[in-house]
């Protein structure tokens, strides 16, 4: 499947802003399924400077600062993205869940170091005892991890509420867990927490996902949003990404953007500014497919 | 060595330290297990004892003013007791160089150690793959961002800076307690201890041929020096603080200014085209390398804390791109982690392929299974600590707390072990302490700096010594303790003299101006200037109206009391409802208001809240005015209070001797800027402020009390000549005879008399032409316009014509003249902010937004 991916932001502010430094997360990765064929930032007005490099994770930064007076700045992320689609693996044959965990914990497993950075608590993200047992539900003995995880993947779907009301970005996990509500950025860390608070390794991952129109209805160009879900390690080199928000294993709907630790990590644009009053911000995502779909 | 020692002719010599019992099962600096002196303080013991009780007292005393007095200068707000935890005593630790060397060697061995696993952990982490280090040690520590990796650092270390918090055991070992990373504190205090300490003993000093301690502060600035990207010449270096609010800026400013380095908050400085920048008066300069005394995470709110308002956005970017070096390099603060210390015995023979030389008191780290089983087991053998040390915590004593207190400990540790590190005790060794008491054994902490240089680490020959009868409080914190003493390290070779205060034989480069004066300090200084001329306008017609309510003339005779006191009231000093009608019912009221009025520090306009005002702009610019003049405002804000033991209503007498003193003290303090001050920018920018405040106050004091004519003037021209100081000059070319014309012409057209509004205008004119500018630009700025404009205003006015009233008994040329000027002086004020003051706001953080989905 390809993709053409749009994503503009844009800040009004009341009073000029004289500088002002950000740093964007908003590159599309490649990885195995995934090829970014190509990509234009637009940034306006023009940054003083540009400087693009990888985080420690892979992802693609770009920092950039503007030092002349502006009332509006417009970040403008195009891309062209090509995704295959995943072959989910089988989930009975999968080892048992506890297996992973002891094989990090070991350190046996080949990549276990990069596992672990995604095991233990982060800023967004603690693990707790209330979160394991209710992963455990899932988790049962000896169960294989894949099936456990797509167990517990649409677990949330159906016990939580999407609401766009109840949270906002800063809304903590632990929050997000009791209200049983949120968006899908609560869903993905909700999921992340429990994972972790049982031991496995679980990354959160910033994207696009494509949108079906509804039958006989035309694809409405800007309305889509940025995404986000969670990627479960599952042994050696075995990475499952799952989707709580929408109870599915990511195939290729899903584009994938960044990924880290936590919402934090991979926040698509963050920066600071002097001055500038109030400020409101206007963000449109538009994901068109290529292909017929 | 010359003379002979005192001490030879003191019969018991002995005496004054006869009374001394070391601790036992503590180790005693001064004296062996059998009571002997050890040899290398005998010469030290002979020349103290000479001294005698009475001496030591007053030498002490001496030694303590000067810290006191250097607290003054450096600390914010004039708090002296709060700039130093500690008192110093009159006693130094000694040290033979032998033993020293051999610690100081271990000491260098741990510092290469630490920037290896520094320089690991921000890279490769082979010592997490190798297994020699729990990957949970650095993952979960809340200082690690993973922003620090890959960070270039020039040269051949990560850790610039280094130092140690030992103790000595009762076998007479040396143990290190802690490690310190970040930007570690004390040495500003240690080089103080040692100013004041050999000021106090000089001979003794000298006899005992004590190690300088100027080369190690030489080998920092060739340190920082040959950071510099692109090996500049003369490289611009600042001391990055974090401000007067800190607990640290003592030392900074004083460190600061024993470098030379420019002292520089955050909002000094910027990030601009990729470089970080600092904001000065002419330009922003381009910054080489930051002495950062900062914490690691508010250093750039861009990438780290976000919150963090102390920082400057962008500077990781610029670090990246090999513009500026930070030293201690940012993420230098995970090493410190008292976690670490169980694992560096197998990490040195890892990495080092030898044993660790010199101990760390035996810690556990929690977050294994069999180190929190022993800790659990012997819990009541240790202190317990926060495994991530992000401050000064106090470590906590689990046999110090209640049984419940316990419990809720033990439930935390195992809640989250990898949070706690346990440590033994060490049995602290004592040093004699000169008490009222004589001396007096209490125990020592020492903190021992090492600086990176070209082959390895160069130690300090000295340190920080804390002293206490208590030997757990010195474990609490870097500022505990009770009192602090100077480290001698007694030398066994020749003594290197170098100092770094006058470098002998080497021609100084002749300079005209000091360091670049930061635009925020230049702000400073005009807000200043306009303080102190706000309180002396103040001060002068308070005066006047109190002298008049306790003379002994009848109220009701003096005209121009009432015109007095709307000036009071324009000026907000008094309630204006004083002024309305029938002076003589609210005569009393006003008497009792006015003497509270005028320390009311509520009241922003009082002359206490103005005093206050000027007291803080002093005490964030102190390193830019003379002590003397530092004196002088301090001087200002004890005077203004009310008399001392002074209970119930205030008299006017009482704030009439007051004023008398506050006003010659504002005269002193005129007198130092212009007698003491060098005429750099920073002393325009004060006269700047001083001279727009004094056309204001003149103009508004002239306003309300000329401008409508009135019968009887001779009493109000009198009144206006005592409150703009100018009676004798008056009285000097007219005798008694007042008349509105040649009270004009002094007050606002003598150009001679430096009360006119001319002579501002003409000093203003010349200040804002001396203003750096960019001279490829012909138009003139808005600030030089206004400065000329109303210059010619007041020269082509014609005191005649000012003088003469209307028909309605108003004079209105003088009022469209002094509405002009009362116009424009703030314009001027605020054209002079723009262009040079203002280069900053206060930085915000883009808001979020929150991401939703659902198909």
């Amino acid at each position: 499947m390809r993709y053409k991916i749009t994503h503009r932001t844009t800040y009004t502010y009341s009073e000029p802003v004289p500088v002002c430094h950000n740093q964007v997360l908003l590159t599309p990765r490649d990885d195995p399924h995934q090829r970014c064929r190509w990509h234009s930032l637009l940034i306006r007005p023009k940054p003083a400077h540009t400087l693009r490099r990888r985080d420690n994770y892979g992802n693609h930064v770009h920092a950039f600062s503007i030092e002349t007076n502006h009332r509006k700045l417009e970040v403008t992320a195009s891309s062209r993205v090509q995704v295959a689609p995943r072959t989910p693996p089988d989930s009975v044959t999968s080892r048992p869940w506890e297996e992973v965990v002891r094989s990090v914990r070991q350190q046996t497993a080949a990549d276990w170091l990069e596992a672990c950075q995604f095991v233990f608590d982060s800023q967004a993200i603690q693990a707790r005892e209330e979160l394991a047992q209710y992963a455990a539900q899932s988790f049962t003995p000896a169960r294989p991890i894949v099936e456990a995880v797509i167990d517990f993947t649409g677990r949330i779907k159906n016990e939580f509420k999407y609401d766009t009301k109840a949270t906002h970005v800063g809304t903590t996990t632990e929050e997000a867990f009791r209200l049983r509500r949120g968006v899908c950025q609560d869903f993905a860390h909700v999921q992340i927490a429990c994972l972790r608070s049982l031991g496995v390794p679980a990354r959160y991952v910033s994207g696009y996902l494509r949108t079906v129109p509804p039958p006989g209805k035309p694809r409405l160009v800007g309305a889509d949003q940025s995404h986000a879900w969670a990627s479960v390690y599952c042994g050696e080199s075995l990475w499952l990404d799952v989707d709580p928000t929408n109870a599915v294993v990511c195939s290729n709907d899903h584009v994938t953007l960044a990924w880290g630790r936590d919402y934090t990590d991979v926040c698509p644009i963050k920066g600071t500014f002097l001055g500038g009053g109030a400020h409101t911000l206007h963000v449109s995502v538009d994901v068109a497919p290529l292909d017929e779909a | 060595m010359t003379a002979q020692p005192p001490a030879e002719t003191t019969p018991d010599r002995q005496s004054l330290f006869a009374s001394y019992r070391p601790v036992p099962g503590h180790y005693d600096e001064m004296f062996s297990a059998d009571g002997q002196v050890r040899p290398h303080w005998a010469e030290f013991a002979r020349r103290f004892e000479a001294l005698g009780p009475g001496d030591i007292k007053r030498r002490l005393e001496q030694a303590q003013r000067l810290i006191r007095e250097n607290g003054v200068t450096y600390n914010a707000y004039g708090e002296a007791e709060s700039t130093r935890p500690w008192h110093l005593d009159a006693v130094p630790l000694l040290l033979e160089a032998a033993e020293w060397r051999s610690a100081m060697q271990a000491l260098k061995q741990r510092a290469l150690l630490l920037d290896h696993i520094l320089a690991d952990l921000s890279g490769p982490q082979q010592l997490l793959r190798d297994k020699i280090l729990p990957a949970e040690l650095l993952f979960t520590h809340p200082g690690y961002y993973r922003s620090y990796i890959d960070m270039p650092v020039p040269g051949k270390r990560r850790l610039h800076f280094y130092a140690a918090d030992l103790a000595r055991s009762p076998d007479g070992a040396w143990w290190v307690i802690g490690d310190r990373t970040r930007a570690p504190s004390g040495m500003g205090y240690a080089l103080e201890n040692r100013i004041a300490t050999s000021r106090m003993l000089p001979s003794t000093f000298r006899a005992c041929r004590v190690e300088r301690l100027a080369s190690y502060f030489i080998t920092l600035r060739e340190t920082l020096k040959e950071l510099a990207p692109q090996s500049r010449e003369n490289p611009r270096i600042v001391l990055w603080t974090e401000g007067p609010s800190s607990p640290h800026y003592f030392e900074d400013a004083y460190l600061a200014r024993y470098l030379n380095y420019t002292l520089a908050e955050s909002g000094d400085l910027a990030v601009r085209n990729n470089q970080v920048m600092l904001k000065t008066l002419g330009a922003l300069l381009p910054i080489q390398v930051l002495f950062r005394r900062l914490d690691d995470d508010v250093c750039d709110p861009v990438e780290l804390r976000g919150s963090s308002k102390a920082g400057l956005a962008g500077l990781l970017q610029v670090i990246r791109s090999g513009n500026v070096v930070a030293a201690n390099p940012l993420g230098s603060r995970l090493v410190e982690s008292p976690a670490f210390m169980g694992f560096l015995p197998a990490i040195c023979e890892h990495v080092l392929g030898e044993p660790l030389a010199m101990p760390s008191v035996a810690t556990w780290w929690c977050g294994q299974p069999y180190a929190l089983k022993h800790v659990l087991e012997r819990l009541d053998d240790l202190l317990i600590r926060p495994a991530f040390r992000t401050g000064d915590v106090p470590p906590v004593n689990p046999t110090s707390l209640s049984r419940r207190a316990r419990e809720s400990l033990v439930a935390s540790i195992k809640a989250r072990p990898g949070d706690y590190v346990a440590q033994e005790h060490i049995a602290r060794s004592t040093v004699p302490v000169w008490t009222d008491a004589g001396p007096t054994p209490w125990h020592v902490a020492m903190r021992a700096f090492l600086v990176a240089n070209e082959e390895s680490y160069a130690a300090l020959p000295g340190g920080l010594v804390r002293v206490s009868p208590n030997p757990e409080v010195l474990d609490w914190s870097m500022t505990a303790g009770e009192r602090s003493q100077d480290c001698w390290i007694l030398a066994d070779g020749p003594i290197d003299q170098k100092s770094l205060l006058d470098p002998e034989g080497q021609p100084v480069p002749l300079r005209r101006s000091g360091s670049e004066l930061p635009s925020r300090v230049a702000d400073n200084l005009f807000w200043l200037g306009r303080a102190v001329e706000r309180a002396e306008g103040a001060a002068r017609l308070l005066r006047s109206v109190l002298a008049r309510l306790t003379s002994e003339a009848n109220i009701e005779t003096l005209h121009e009391l009432p015109v007095l006191l709307r000036c009071l009231a324009e000026q907000g000093q008094i309630e204006p409802g004083f002024v309305v009608e029938g002076l003589q019912q609210h005569l009393p009221a006003i008497e009792k208001a006015l003497p509270a009025a005028v320390f009311n520090d509520q009241e922003s306009r009082s002359l206490r809240a103005t005093v206050n005002e000027m007291l803080r702009l002093a005490s964030i610019v102190r390193d830019r005015i003379s002590i003397d003049a530092w004196r002088i405002i301090n001087q200002i804000s004890q005077r203004s209070t009310p008399p001392r033991f002074f209970h119930g209503d205030l008299e006017a007498s009482d704030v009439l001797a007051v004023l008398n003193h506050v006003i010659v003290d504002l005269a002193s303090f005129a007198g130092m800027v212009a007698e003491s001050m060098t005429r750099t920018q920073g002393w325009r920018f004060l006269e700047i402020g001083r001279r727009i405040e004094r056309v204001m106050h003149t103009s508004a004091l002239l306003q309300t009390t000329l401008v409508e004519r009135r019968e009887q003037e001779g009493p109000i021209l009198d009144a206006v000549l005592e409150v703009a100081d100018s009676t004798m000059t008056y009285r000097a070319r007219y005798l008694a005879n007042l008349q509105v014309a040649p009270v004009l012409d002094l007050l606002v057209s003598d150009e001679l008399n430096p009360r006119s509004l001319a002579y501002q205008l003409a000093r203003l004119a010349e200040h804002v032409d001396q203003l750096p500018r960019d001279q490829s630009i012909a138009v003139r700025g808005q600030e030089e316009r206004v400065a000329l404009s109303t210059l010619n205003a007041v020269r082509l006015a014609d005191v005649q014509d000012l003088s003469a009233a209307q028909s309605d008994d108003v004079r209105r040329q003088l009022e469209r003249l002094l509405t002009r000027l009362s116009d424009q002086m703030p314009k001027l004020s605020d054209a002079i902010s723009n262009r040079y003051l203002i280069h900053a706001g206060v930085a915000r953080q883009f808001q979020s937004y929150v991401m939703e989905h659902e198909s």
